[in-house]
């Protein structure tokens, strides 16, 4: 736990076009600016969907019109496009608001399968339910007060490199933090209580600090919801991560995660 | 019995500081600095006492007589005890944004109004903010969004459900929805497709199809659970505001329980105000997106902050008493007050809060004073007064409007009943010309004050002019006026008159006498203003009014004018003529000739003949050529032939007060009888030969004793006037030290006969038992000369028609 923090100098996000992705983008964006990143947007396209255009049978119902058409691999295309140029259009903007540095690229891959691999150049990658794992939910609004941030702390030596990335947000008034200790047991709890307290510093009075038992993927569900997280910083060596579907533990969580490495 | 000069006492009349019981003006009580105008103000009390319609007021009489000060104080004074008028608001109309509403309330209470309602926005901006950060409306809110996402989830969960039994996945697209066949959790593409069994495609084709149909019916329900959800978000909002305003509201209509239409009014607010709660919320960015984040067009009414103020058009001091006003420019705008614009983005807007009052309005339930040139100079005003006051109401239009300039769309603020006294002020021919030419005008102005030029001069009047004085002085602060300065002021308001009976009413004159008098005691050194310093004034104004006097006196001393003031002549006669330029009016000879011969018995007027002359000169003419005929040719056709010339005048000539000079000169030429020309004459004569007053006799006097004076000193000259003219004489000093010295002499005649015979030193002569004339008299030798032109005229006609009858000689 007491790996010093690497310098974070790009923080990439996953995008395409919904909602949830521009709330993801604004949220890194604003993190990247209080930490002097760069941001990257990686706008995500997914091969499986596209595989699937080719079949002559499918029809595609239109959300807003409920118009419904073949769903033909040329237009879709297209329709990726202008999505990338419109998120790309925001991107900048977002970044020239906020004067920060930013880039841009499409990533085209196995959204199931490779999506952690769409940003391994990154130090942060922000994620989002995205692509045809997004909710028909609609993303919660931000709050007036603040983003909170919310960091799971496990008990590996990896794990204290979300909970500076985390502490560094709070330092520069851009979040708040609430800090989900997942242990094992009462003695494993009390261990990484003092160390994080230890961490936190004079941040430690403003921080709440919530014990989660070692199933993490099952409890922390609850006490997003509970405690109305906004973004969830978790290490990329967290077992959360490392479960059979990533998507399954997003659509779960139901707020984005920032994964740090 | 000859004429006798007038003595000097007749020549001016003095006033008797004695008499006037004080040293100076400051014993005197400095009162409201009016000259008495008693029939006025018995008129004007009537006229503001008497409240029916059309009643209203029109001051006629000559600027400057204290019309505006008499009525202002009079209205003052009446309007100090008659209650305070309404307060009147224009607020929003919240079913026509165009047609402003307004509220009557009592005085007072429109301003409190406008603050309690200032104070209302403040206070929604803070609690209806509050209600929607609340955590009763975000768990509200937040359930409802909860409970359509649910159902839109459930409904989609259920369709994916039925799609994985039937190894197909629901995937999203970038615009929509669409459904797939997967093998081992990973979506067909099209070579894996074909590549299975044909009997497998084809199930795979119907499961999809029959997915589709239930997707599709799914995403139809979408947009009514959607339209159904944002109802009751919307209902929720509406109660949420509604809790925030309903006691704010509640409270405020509490204080106005006893004004029902500001009652109506706040419920009014309520309803708005929940309506367009959006508008109390921060900023657009920070409303919650469950608010729809929709903000409704704010059409044709005021910027948001204007909604819900009060434009306060009239406040007024609950102890104020009704109004009076004074409209110095009553244009039409003035009158009815006017809609303001502001520029915004290149066009002009408006709005209730920038309805201005008029002077009707600050005037309504009072008194409006108007100048009647002012009003009638300023396009429309008059036909907009006279509009308003037939309706009774005051109805804001502009002049575009009226004239249908424009035709844009604007405010038509709710007009506002009208109840006022209007009191015109204006120049008599205003009154006359308005009466003879709009027949609406008699039905408005019913009642007028007709202000008189003059006063009876006696000694109540000259205590009245002495109590001007002192409030003259005490307003303008000046120096005291000395008892005797005080006297020959009211000398002078004689003098301006042209009246020794009688005192002038005209304030303005007498006021600037007195400053002009404070003025020279000041360059006098003098502590108090004497006698001698309101002398200098009057001859200093004279001084400066003056140089075209010179300028005739100088050419007439230089020979350029020919004038005679001594010696004698046939058929010539100084006649006097006024010449007024401004304010200053100057009398001033001018040479009169008649030239007779045998003729068809007519007199020619030059004057008239080359259209110099004006109709009472040609009428004076022929009054005279009456005169004659009456006298001398009774039983004799009138064979005369005469010409009547005012000589080196080049301007026109107008009135009769020269008729008599003009008779003695033709009777001087008639007569063969030289004239004396160290006198000269003014007045008019009648058919009858009576001498009739004239006008200016002070000017003309003055005139010629000052052509005489520049010729050298004054011996022997003389003025004939209407003897019905002494009670007129308010002569200088000068002049009246003349005729003291017996230097200079006025004679006040009756008859032509008394002025030939001053005039000819011949008597005039009566007519006798027998007809004839005394012998050797004037009218006999006029007579005689006529008998002789009409024999010579008969003898031409009886004996010999060959040759035409040949004219006498011209003398």
């Amino acid at each position: 736990m007491n790996d010093a923090p690497a310098r974070i100098r790009r923080i990439a996000v996953a995008l395409d076009a919904s909602p949830h992705s521009l709330r993801g983008l604004a949220l890194a964006a604003h993190i990247a600016a209080a930490l002097g990143a760069e941001i990257e947007g990686v706008f995500i396209e997914d091969t499986e969907l596209l595989r699937s255009a080719g079949l002559p049978f499918l029809r595609e119902v239109r959300v807003t019109t409920l118009g419904e058409s073949t769903l033909d691999a040329a237009r879709l295309e297209r329709e990726l496009r202008a999505g990338a140029r419109r998120m790309r259009t925001q991107l900048e903007r977002s970044a020239a608001e906020l004067g920060i540095a930013w880039s841009f690229r499409v990533w085209r891959g196995d959204l199931a399968a490779e999506i952690l691999a769409a940003a391994v150049d990154a130090e942060l990658f922000a994620l989002a339910r995205i692509g045809r794992f997004a909710p028909l939910r609609r993303p919660r609004p931000p709050r007036a007060a603040g983003t909170l941030i919310g960091v799971l702390v496990e008990h590996h030596p990896a794990a204290s490199r979300a909970l500076a990335t985390a502490i560094a947000l709070g330092r520069r008034g851009t979040a708040n933090l609430i800090v989900v200790l997942q242990a094992a047991d009462v003695d494993e709890l009390e261990s990484l209580r003092a160390q994080t307290l230890a961490e936190l510093g004079d941040l430690g009075a403003d921080t709440r600090l919530i014990a989660c038992d070692a199933d993490a993927a099952a409890a922390l569900p609850a006490i997003v919801a509970r405690t109305g997280i906004d973004l969830l910083l978790l290490d990329a060596a967290s077992g959360l991560l490392a479960r059979p579907s990533l998507w399954t533990s997003l659509e779960a969580l139901d707020c984005p995660v920032l994964i740090g490495r | 019995m000859p004429v006798t000069p007038l003595s000097p006492n007749a020549l001016y009349r003095r006033c008797d500081p004695d008499q006037l019981g004080f040293a100076t003006t400051a014993e005197l009580e400095a009162g409201d600095a009016l000259i008495p105008q008693e029939r006025a103000r018995h008129t004007i009390e009537f006229g503001i006492g008497i409240r029916h319609s059309g009643y209203n007021l029109f001051a006629l009489g000559p600027s400057g007589t204290g019309k505006l000060a008499l009525i202002r104080r009079t209205l003052e004074e009446r309007a100090t005890a008659e209650p305070v008028p309404s307060d009147w608001c224009y607020v929003f109309n919240f079913a026509n944004a165009h047609r402003p509403r307004a509220l009557r309330l009592p005085p007072g209470r429109g301003n409190t109004l406008r603050r309690d309602m200032e104070q209302l926005v403040t206070d929604l901006h803070r609690a209806i903010p509050g209600v929607f950060e609340s955590d009763e409306y975000r768990t509200r809110s937040q359930a409802l969004e909860e409970e359509l996402e649910e159902r839109q989830e459930q409904a989609m969960g259920a369709l994916r459900e039925m799609a994985k039994e039937k190894d197909v996945v629901l995937l999203q697209t970038p615009t929509g929805f669409t459904l797939a066949p997967i093998r081992n959790g990973k979506p067909l593409g099209p070579e894996e497709f074909h590549a299975l069994p044909k009997k497998e495609q084809t199930r795979i084709e119907a499961d999809i199809d029959a997915l589709q149909a239930e997707m599709r019916k799914v995403m139809h329900q979408m947009p009514v659970w959607k339209k159904r959800s944002d109802e009751q978000i919307e209902e929720l909002n509406r109660e949420m505001a509604g809790g925030a305003v309903r006691s704010l509201i509640e409270t405020l209509g509490e204080r106005y329980q006893d004004l029902p239409a500001v009652v109506a009014y706040l419920d009014e607010v309520q309803a708005d105000v929940v309506e367009h709660f959006r508008q109390f919320l921060p900023t657009q960015d920070k409303q919650p997106p469950f608010l729809a984040g929709w903000t409704p067009p704010n059409g044709d009414g005021p910027p948001w902050h204007h909604r819900y103020r009060i434009n306060v058009l009239l406040g007024h001091d609950q102890n104020g008493g009704a109004p009076v006003v004074y409209a110095d420019l009553p244009a039409h705008h003035q009158l009815v007050g006017r809609i303001e614009h502001r520029a915004h983005l290149g066009a002009l807007e408006t709005d209730f809060t920038m309805i201005r009052a008029g002077a009707l309005h600050e005037a309504n339930g009072g008194y409006l004073i108007l100048d009647a040139l002012k009003l009638l100079l300023q396009p429309f005003a008059w036909e907009t007064l006279k509009r308003l006051l037939q309706a009774g109401e005051i109805r804001i239009e502009s002049l575009a409007q009226i004239t249908s300039l424009i035709s844009t769309l604007s405010l038509e603020p709710e007009p506002i009943p009208l109840d006022v006294k209007v009191v015109m002020l204006g120049e008599r021919h205003i009154y006359y010309l308005l009466c003879q030419l709009d027949p609406e005008f008699r039905e408005l102005f019913k009642v007028a004050v007709d202000f008189d030029d003059e006063l009876v001069r006696d000694p109540a009047s000259a205590l009245g002019y002495a109590r001007f004085v002192a409030a003259e002085v005490h307003r303008a602060a000046l120096r005291p006026f000395e008892a005797a300065a005080v006297a020959h002021v009211v000398e002078h308001g004689a003098r301006l008159v042209d009246d020794n009976e009688r005192l002038t009413s005209h304030m303005r004159s007498i006021g600037d006498l007195l400053r002009e008098a404070d003025y020279w005691a000041g360059a006098s050194d003098h502590a108090l203003v004497t006698a001698a310093d309101v002398e200098q004034a009057i001859r200093a104004r004279i001084e400066r009014a003056d140089r075209i006097a010179r300028r005739l006196r100088e050419e007439t001393t230089r020979g350029t004018i020919l004038i005679d003031t001594d010696g004698e002549r046939i058929g010539q006669v100084n006649g006097l003529a006024v010449m007024a330029l401004g304010d200053f009016a100057f009398g001033h000879p001018s040479r009169i000739t008649a030239r007779v011969r045998l003729g068809k018995g007519e007199v020619i007027d030059i004057e008239r003949e080359v259209k110099l002359g004006g109709p009472l000169h040609t009428k004076g003419v022929l009054i005279l050529q009456g005169f004659i005929a009456g006298r001398y040719a009774l039983e004799h056709p009138l064979s005369l032939s005469a010409s009547l010339v005012f000589e080196q005048t080049y301007g026109g000539v107008d009135g009769d007060s020269a008729s008599s000079a003009e008779l003695y000169a033709l009777l001087s030429a008639l007569a063969e009888l030289p004239i004396c020309q160290s006198l000269a004459v003014t007045g008019s004569v009648n058919q009858r030969g009576e001498i009739q007053a004239i006008g200016g006799v002070n000017e003309k006097i003055e005139g010629f004793y000052d052509t005489c004076a520049a010729r050298g000193p004054v011996t022997g000259q003389g003025v004939l006037i209407p003897a019905a003219n002494v009670k007129h004489l308010m002569l200088r000093a000068d002049v009246r030290e003349a005729a003291a010295a017996g230097r200079f002499a006025i004679y006040p005649v009756t008859t032509v006969d008394e002025g030939i015979e001053l005039l000819t030193g011949m008597p005039a002569g009566t007519r006798g038992a027998d007809g004839r004339w005394s012998p050797g008299s004037v009218n006999a030798r006029v007579e005689a000369r006529l008998v002789g032109f009409s024999e010579r005229l008969r003898a031409l006609r009886g004996g010999d028609t060959q040759a035409p009858p040949t004219a006498e000689p011209p003398r």
